[in-house]
């Protein structure tokens, strides 16, 4: 086997590592769309419902796709290691936004609370 | 002892150095010694022409590497801010796979920064801007909107 067939990657490793990426974001999309079922209920259960930071529970719910087709589209044609290496680097960009975004809704509610 | 020696037909005296000499060398030992010889002058050419490189380091690429450094070193001070955003948050989670899941998303959180660097200068040609696009990108905001609120 020469080395120029080393490089060509195998289309199943390629699917695997793509697939576990596609399930660590959907389970990213799970928590922003439990977190925009449930965050507006208790927002109304304190009477604060016109509150509701709507444009943070839907950039929540938004952003993880987004950060996975970019990844995607950026390590397209890339070797194994490297397209892992970059949907790894857009899953811990997706849990900052995330985070961040947690931040700015408890300062939302702690606004809203008085 | 005698190490080596076919002389029963060779004159008495002269025959016997010329045995010793014939059981201790070899025929195209000569040869040999001019190749190796030919091989030693090779390393000396070698070096003599790499030193001048070694002697003249590139201006700009010491550059670069200091300009790498100040932002690896940024980028590290990123991921200390993360590992303080992570300690003070104050979100609990009903589940074990909950509370997996979202440590997990804290300790990304926090290589973040380091691990933009390393994959920009892996496989950015020019990493420079992408490295300085990294460092807003994985910035500890969160620490940010704390200090303003």
């Amino acid at each position: 086997m020469s080395a120029d067939e080393q490089r060509v990657e195998r289309t199943g490793d390629v699917a695997i590592i793509v697939l576990v990426f596609v399930v660590l974001f959907g389970y990213d999309v799970l928590e922003a769309v439990t977190n925009l079922q449930q965050l507006p209920q208790l927002y109304a259960a304190y009477g604060m419902a016109e509150s509701t930071p709507w444009w943070l529970l839907v950039t929540g719910v938004a952003l993880p796709p987004v950060l996975l087709a970019a990844a995607l589209w950026i390590s397209r044609g890339m070797r194994l290691v490297p397209r892992a290496g970059v949907l790894l680097l857009g899953l811990a960009v997706s849990a900052q936004l995330a985070l961040l975004l947690e931040e700015l809704a408890r300062q939302v509610a702690e606004a809203a609370l008085g | 002892m005698r190490l080596g020696g076919k002389s029963a037909d060779r004159v008495p005296g002269v025959a016997e150095e010329d045995d010793d000499r014939d059981a201790l060398t070899w025929e195209g030992d000569d040869q040999v010694e001019d190749l190796v010889a030919e091989h030693d002058d090779e390393p000396e050419v070698a070096t003599s022409a790499a030193a001048p490189v070694e002697a003249e380091p590139d201006p700009a690429r010491s550059r670069d590497r200091l300009v790498a450094g100040a932002l690896l070193v940024l980028a590290v001070a990123a991921s200390v801010g993360w590992i303080v955003v992570a300690i003070g948050n104050p979100v609990q989670q009903p589940s074990l796979l909950g509370l997996a899941m979202y440590q997990l998303g804290e300790l990304l959180s926090i290589v973040a920064p380091v691990l933009w660097w390393l994959t920009a200068g892996r496989l950015a040609p020019n990493p420079l801007p992408w490295r300085l696009v990294g460092l807003v990108v994985t910035a500890p905001w969160p620490l940010a909107f704390w200090v303003g609120a």
